[in-house]
């Protein structure tokens, strides 16, 4: 009889337990490197001409350059999900011309110059699925230096007749021209 | 002393200049944007995707409080929440067609209304254009237990798959289903 009970109750604390467990692994937590988004807009009140949506990974102590950022492999220049540009219209991405459309933007770090890819597989998870056949442009950027960011970044610079897409993330600066046609 | 006074204010210029790089860089956001996708499996093509704001709970109650009844909600943080349907989709009753959509709601404490809007790239509810809707939907508001971030998963349930916006104590399911056909096997 004592065992029965014991049985019934230990039984209960299982279900109990499962139970609570499956509803909190029901939804995701905050990821630890969120999404954000970067409009580039011609001025405040003008549709977008570029959209990025990307992770942001944080240094926490780390040395972007040991164990953050490889180099000379390919890097999902983000966190989480491949990082997704669109451009409303045709533009000219480092010298080439791309059509309007969404593209995951890949990179090569390299010390002096990093490569950055558009390619058109898109809603992949990191860069493990990258196939170099998906590839639209390919473009070369240059590598300078700048105050410290915690966490990676991306933003837009107006220069002149053209606007640069710039990756910061520690001192780097990554900077590629992008012309909207 | 001149040519000092020049080197000073060239390098003010550079340091003004300097900062208004800065802040081109935005800073992490409080609420921030995640993504959401249906998948048949891990490993096949997305058939929908959602990009909102994940926002947190800070009054007791946040529907009725934080989140007013009765008024349309931007449904998520910052961006307006945006949904993308890659097939042709019935959403709740109604069919929609393959594309992109904004994600709008009206909360109340029985039903909700749930807005799809072609007004894309906007912000928060404020640029909301009724003319631009494409469909709208009534789902009744169920409880369970809290969550303390509002998000947006794609659940099973009884061989029915369903988009949930979770808050607080609030359930929103929006049933689903993709070419006739329920997405039984998700």
């Amino acid at each position: 009889m004592k065992k029965e009970i014991f049985n019934i109750a230990i039984t209960s604390c299982l279900i109990f337990l499962l139970n609570v467990q499956i509803q909190a692994q029901e939804f995701n937590e905050l990821d630890k490197s969120p999404h954000d988004i970067v409009y580039f807009r011609e001025n405040k009140i003008s549709p977008p001409s570029i959209k990025v949506l990307y992770g942001r990974p944080q240094i926490k102590g780390r040395d972007i350059n040991k164990n953050l950022i490889p180099n000379g492999k390919i890097w999902r220049v983000g966190a989480n999900e491949a990082t997704e540009v669109k451009f409303y219209t045709d533009v000219t991405f480092g010298g080439k011309k791309v059509k309007a459309g969404s593209y995951v933007l890949y990179a090569i770090p390299q010390e002096k110059e990093w490569i950055l890819i558009l390619n058109s597989n898109l809603d992949v998870w990191g860069s493990y699925e990258y196939e170099e056949k998906y590839d639209i442009a390919r473009a070369k950027a240059k590598v300078s230096k700048a105050e410290p960011l915690e966490a990676f970044t991306i933003g837009f610079k107006e220069k002149g007749n053209h606007v640069n897409m710039v990756l910061g993330w520690d001192t780097k600066r990554v900077t590629v021209p992008i012309r909207i046609n | 002393m001149k040519k000092v006074y020049f080197a000073a204010v060239i390098f003010c210029v550079m340091f003004l200049t300097d900062k208004s790089i800065a802040q081109s860089f935005d800073h992490l956001d409080n609420n921030p944007i995640d993504i959401a996708y249906l998948r048949k499996s891990n490993i096949s093509k997305p058939l929908i995707k959602v990009i909102y704001g994940r926002p947190q709970k800070h009054e007791e109650n946040v529907f009725g409080d934080q989140i007013p009844y009765g008024e349309i909600w931007r449904t998520g943080a910052n961006e307006a929440t945006e949904v993308r349907f890659f097939n042709d989709m019935k959403f709740g009753n109604k069919l929609v067609k393959a594309g992109t959509y904004i994600l709008h709601t009206i909360p109340g404490e029985k039903e909700w209304t749930i807005i799809l809007n072609s007004n894309t790239d906007t912000w928060g509810a404020f640029f909301y254009d009724q003319s631009k809707d494409v469909l709208r939907i009534k789902v009744p508001a169920l409880k369970a237990k809290e969550l303390d971030i509002f998000s947006i998963a794609f659940k099973r349930s009884f061989k029915r798959t369903y988009m949930v916006l979770a808050w607080d104590s609030t359930r929103i399911n929006i049933p689903l289903e993709t070419q006739g056909e329920i997405l039984a096997e998700i």
